[in-house]
């Protein structure tokens, strides 16, 4: 690996129509992980001089807004992994291992040496593929990431946070870190960096449909399918179990008249003593 | 999962599905012979066990871990099985031999010092008391930092290969959540997060997941996963259980350590790690600006509680990225939280344990938040807010309250 040729890969995708998506209701097209994990790649990429591309798995007719933004935002290439000629293929019902098997084949070919996923996913709350590609690729991972610098040319420096505190690690290239959604920058600094996002163009990937008129088409967006890589549509699993959707009955807060009987209301609940 | 000399597995599965309360009765009889003997021997002497992985701080349990202990104590008696807690024991090189040969003379394991004997013996007791039947200890050369895979998941996988459990079970901390997709997808597993435990007739066990509030449930059932289930529990969600100290242990062969590209550097404290402790938040929605931000600090501040902002506040830069509650930024588990000019959205919302009083403070009555929150008021919280302060009761809550 030379100084100039470290491939940062960015993990994203606008979440799949289905249940999840039904409940979540309005939602951005990226969860705050992915943005987290977009802005991060961005600058990660510049610090170390090489190239980002950017990786959704999905229906192309749903993931090319975003992989658009993502290159608009900066990203060198966008690739999006899709079955042509299957519309009935709904992604968000292939399994995890599935999914990051799809996800590995596809990083063996473009290449890649720093990989950075989200530590949440839209669509299932807790953190699975990232863990599970970086398996498949047998490299090493790490989960709860809230920022990263280079350290040299073949390494970076790791913040994880958990147990109450931030701790730093060395992780030597090629690895695949999952960022959680707080937007780097250093504890008890603003949220919002403004070198990192200085033009707003991951916040306009989270919401592509907020594109600025007459900006330049960005480069074609490449495509890859589980056949091109060698994964045949029927080895991928599905998600195991029931999706239900229970009978809820209708809930509204008991709204008090003043800030006195809701006081006293929560003293009643030994809420407050 | 299997390796190559497992020959009683086909008889083993069968034996699992079939028999299980059959075998759980003889099981006791051949407890005995399993002490310091190569694990390799565990395999064919098993039917059906569940794997408990155990964070310890040296020779203590974490709180979290012996929860999740007492609810694999649980399933184990639904399905008639063995229950087993692996922990990894760090050990320093003037504490171990490194030169004994295993039983089998496989490779060298590590003979334990006086000390580290008494932690592990300790640590033994603790967790027979907690309810397992057996205590498998890896000991591993002493490392800083936290656990994380690199340091503890390729000795857990090699633990898994040789018990070949039914599920794994770990608690859903930031170390489980390291390890356990990575197991799952070593082990080629099925991964379950943090769902609720559900026991049904016939031994039956349910793994139900809320999927972005309960408006969809995933709901899987034990018997029908194929293989081993991986599966992260939630501190805090499940209680300990009791069980005896007459238990056997097992010392394990650790894995070889290779160098996984992964180096320590060093900790510094969390800032914002004081809301996931915190009996009492306030938190700040989008419609605040700066001085609403600090007008709900007032109020966090009076109820002696913690201060914290949603995603779109911190997005728009008012407040700092680590007092942020949100699906992927921080979770917290306070019995009273007040959410203030925020609209209630899932991305903020699901980061709230479901057993947290809300209370909602919002000028719009039609604000998503009035449909997840216990009370409301319907107001701005300039409005509100100081008169909720001015009504306060002398005798106020606070953190530091016993």
């Amino acid at each position: 690996m030379t100084k100039n040729s470290v491939h940062v890969v960015v993990l994203i995708s606008h979440l799949e129509q289905g249940p999840a998506a039904a409940a979540i209701g309005e939602h951005e097209a990226l969860g705050g992980c992915e943005r987290a994990a977009l802005q991060l790649a961005l600058r990660l990429r510049d610090q170390l001089h090489g190239t980002l591309t950017a990786l959704a798995l999905g229906r192309e007719a749903l993931q090319r807004p975003i992989l658009d933004a993502a290159l608009r935002a900066g990203c060198n290439r966008a690739v999006c992994l899709d079955q042509p000629g299957k519309t009935d293929l709904n992604w968000a019902n292939i399994n995890d291992l599935s999914a990051a098997r799809v996800i590995s084949a596809a990083l063996s070919r473009i290449e890649c040496h720093l990989l950075l996923c989200a530590d949440h996913w839209q669509d299932e709350l807790r953190s699975a593929i990232g863990a599970a590609v970086a398996e498949l690729q047998g490299i090493p991972h790490l989960t709860g990431v809230v920022d990263a610098v280079p350290d040299g040319p073949h390494s970076v420096i790791a913040k994880h946070r958990g147990g109450g505190q931030v701790h730093r690690f060395r992780c030597s290239l090629p690895v695949t870190l999952c960022v959680l959604a707080s937007e780097p920058g250093e504890p008890g600094e603003p949220a919002r960096d403004p070198a990192a996002d200085p033009t707003g163009a991951v916040t306009r990937a989270s919401r592509p449909e907020t594109q600025p008129p007459g900006l330049p088409h960005p480069a074609e967006i490449e495509r890859l399918s589980p056949t091109d890589l060698g994964i045949e549509l029927e080895d991928l699993n599905h998600h195991q179990g029931d999706l239900i959707r229970p009978a809820r009955p209708a809930h509204k807060a008991a709204v008090m008249a003043s800030a006195a009987d809701l006081i006293a209301r929560l003293v009643d609940d030994h809420l407050l003593r | 999962m299997a390796p190559a000399n497992r020959k009683g597995s086909s008889v083993q599965s069968q034996l699992r599905c079939a028999l299980p309360a059959l075998w759980y009765s003889f099981r006791p009889k051949c407890c005995g012979i399993f002490d310091h003997l190569s694990p390799n021997l565990i395999a064919f002497t098993e039917v059906a066990s569940i794997l408990v992985y155990i964070e310890s701080d040296g020779d203590r349990p974490t709180p979290e871990s012996l929860q999740v202990l007492g609810e694999g104590r649980r399933i184990a008696m639904k399905l008639g099985a063995a229950l087993y807690g692996s922990a990894i024991l760090p050990i320093s090189e003037s504490e171990g031999d490194p030169v004994a040969a295993s039983p089998l003379g496989i490779r060298p394991t590590p003979t334990l010092g006086s000390h580290t004997r008494t932690k592990r013996d300790r640590l033994v007791r603790t967790l027979g008391l907690a309810g397992a039947d057996r205590v498998i200890i890896v000991p591993v050369p002493v490392f800083d930092g936290p656990a994380i895979w690199a340091r503890h998941g390729p000795a857990l996988h090699s633990v898994c290969e040789h018990v070949e459990p039914r599920a794994v079970l770990m608690a859903a901390t930031h170390t489980g959540r390291d390890i356990a997709p990575r197991l799952a997808a070593r082990l080629g597993a099925a991964f379950v997060a943090e769902p609720s435990v559900e026991y049904g007739p016939q031994g039956r066990i349910i793994l139900a997941r809320e999927i972005h509030g309960p408006a969809i449930i995933h709901r899987l059932s034990l018997e029908a996963v194929t293989g081993c289930a991986v599966v992260t529990l939630t501190p805090g969600s499940y209680r300990s259980a009791r069980g005896s100290d007459k238990i056997r242990s097992v010392l394990f062969d650790p894995p070889e350590q290779s160098n996984n590209g992964i180096e320590y550097l060093d900790s510094a404290a969390d800032p914002g790690a004081d809301l996931e402790h915190a009996r009492i938040v306030a938190v700040a929605g989008g419609g605040c600006d700066q001085s609403g931000y600090a007008l709900v600090g007032k109020l966090a501040d009076a109820l002696g509680g913690q201060l914290a902002a949603t995603p779109t506040l911190a997005a728009r830069g008012i407040a700092p990225p680590d007092r942020v509650i949100g699906v992927g930024a921080r979770q917290v588990a306070p019995e009273l939280y007040l959410v203030c000019a925020a609209s209630g959205s899932r991305e903020h919302l699901d980061a709230v344990a479901r057993d947290a009083t809300i209370i909602a403070i919002n000028s719009d009555c039609e604000a998503p938040v009035f449909h997840e929150a216990n009370y409301g008021i319907v107001d701005t919280i300039e409005r509100a807010i100081p008169a909720f302060i001015d009504a306060l009761p002398a005798a106020r809550t606070s953190d530091a309250a016993p």
